[in-house]
């Protein structure tokens, strides 16, 4: 796998997850910063990591979604799999 | 994905002075400002040892180790990593199938947006892809050596063999939040076959009105089948050593496609809504999804998590890995003719 995944949000919320999110290396049309503000409510709402990726998915720009743990352990990592064409 | 805006202020989401009432992802509501729209509470996974596997009668090969096929260990057919002998690469699941860590990526109905997800990771990709942690998505039209499917069933009404029975109704979903499923179903033991899929072919698709064939499957050392003839009269053959090994190079319309042809008792004839176009999905449909009444479909996501991660029983919790481990498995390597060997 070497898609070329490039970090653009690092979120901690209320439950303790930490969302990493990713786009593209060289993809100029990302999520904006007023649409992740926008969700940090949601997210906060999610108790499941596949929640927050359902929520997350949606934005143009977000290439892959890392949730993990206050352990730092990873629960669930979505990604738009650009090497498998 | 839907947002409303609504114009009386109160706690929840704002743009500026106006808040936001529903927000919809896909069609299912995410948040409302009524109060949260909250899943169940998470369950925990308590790690537990691996067991001592039971010998799983495959291809004539008894298969007890934590292996699966990734990582291009796979080596056979002057291939460096290549998919193997469906149920021969590890250990089962606890339902008992086999192939969901590793060999191809699995398509499922999950959407993400207009692109499908696919799980249980491939032949080459290193071992973290075949966990439960790990979904793939990418636009349903792919086709490519790295991917190809299972089916799934309610009731199995063509007596399909190699399909097992997932019970265990409404278990609780994993930590992930996958997995969960009211009701008994039964999906593929193994990966669709090349050999399953020429059958296919050769009833459907002497006219290929839809590109079920896609050439790679012929030209390229991955591909299994090969086509003769010409359009109005092609037939199909599988490659030598290839009849046992998951068909691939094909989209995840064509798998909704060959599902139909199985709903609608595997018919002989010209690609219509008798036999391809309409049955479990109706392919004329911008976004495609399965109808009531579906025989035969794609498992959903959580359908194939379930029957890949889960321990079977009552609250029992979820494995990492679909060889009845939370320890990754070992890449296995090939014999000569594909099989999957354990050295």
């Amino acid at each position: 796998m070497s898609n070329h995944f490039v970090q653009i949000q690092n979120l901690t919320l209320n439950t303790g997850f930490v969302v990493k999110i990713y786009s593209i290396e060289g993809d100029s049309n990302l999520p904006t910063q007023d649409a992740i503000d926008l969700i940090l409510d949601i997210l906060n709402a999610q108790q499941y990591p596949r929640g927050i990726v359902d929520a997350l998915e949606v934005f143009t720009g977000v290439a892959k979604i890392e949730v993990y743990d206050s352990n730092n352990q990873l629960l669930l990592s979505s990604f738009r799999d650009l090497e498998n064409n | 994905m839907a947002i409303y805006i609504g114009n009386n202020p109160a706690s929840g989401i704002h743009i500026g002075t106006s808040q936001i009432q529903q927000v919809y992802v896909g069609q299912t509501l995410v948040y409302s400002n009524n109060g949260y729209v909250a899943p169940s509470p998470t369950p925990t996974r308590t790690p537990v040892p691996t067991p001592t596997p039971s010998a799983a009668p495959n291809m004539g090969v008894v298969i007890q180790s934590n292996t699966a096929n990734f990582d291009a260990c796979a080596d056979w057919n002057g291939l460096d990593g290549n998919a193997t002998d469906v149920g021969t690469n590890g250990i089962s699941s606890s339902y008992g199938t086999y192939d969901q860590s590793g060999n191809i990526w699995e398509w499922t109905e999950a959407t993400v947006g207009s692109a499908r997800v696919f799980r249980g990771g491939n032949w080459q990709y290193s071992v973290e892809y075949l966990s439960a942690a790990y979904r793939n998505y990418n636009t349903p039209n792919i086709e490519s050596d790295m991917n190809g499917g299972r089916i799934c069933a309610y009731t199995n009404p063509l007596s399909l063999s190699n399909m097992v029975l997932v019970g265990d109704v409404n278990n609780p979903a994993d930590n992930t939040g996958f997995g969960s499923v009211s009701y008994t179903y039964y999906i593929g033991k193994y990966e669709v076959t090349n050999q399953q899929y020429t059958e296919f072919l050769n009833a459907v698709a002497k006219t290929d009105t839809n590109a079920l064939f896609n050439l790679s499957m012929s030209n390229t050392s991955r591909g299994g089948i090969t086509r003769s003839g010409s359009q109005g009269n092609y037939s199909y053959t599988t490659k030598t050593n290839m009849s046992n090994k998951p068909v691939n190079y094909i989209s995840w319309f064509d798998l909704a496609r060959y599902c139909n042809w199985l709903h609608n008792n595997k018919p002989v004839g010209t690609q219509t809504a008798s036999t391809t176009e309409n049955g479990a999905y109706d392919m004329s449909q911008g976004i495609v999804s399965r109808q009531s009444g579906a025989q035969y479909f794609i498992p959903s996501e959580d359908e194939w998590y379930k029957a890949a991660f889960y321990k079977t029983g009552t609250n029992a919790g979820y494995w990492e890995y679909a060889t009845r481990s939370d320890s990754a498995p070992i890449c296995i390597g090939a014999s000569s003719t594909g099989s999957g060997l354990t050295s």
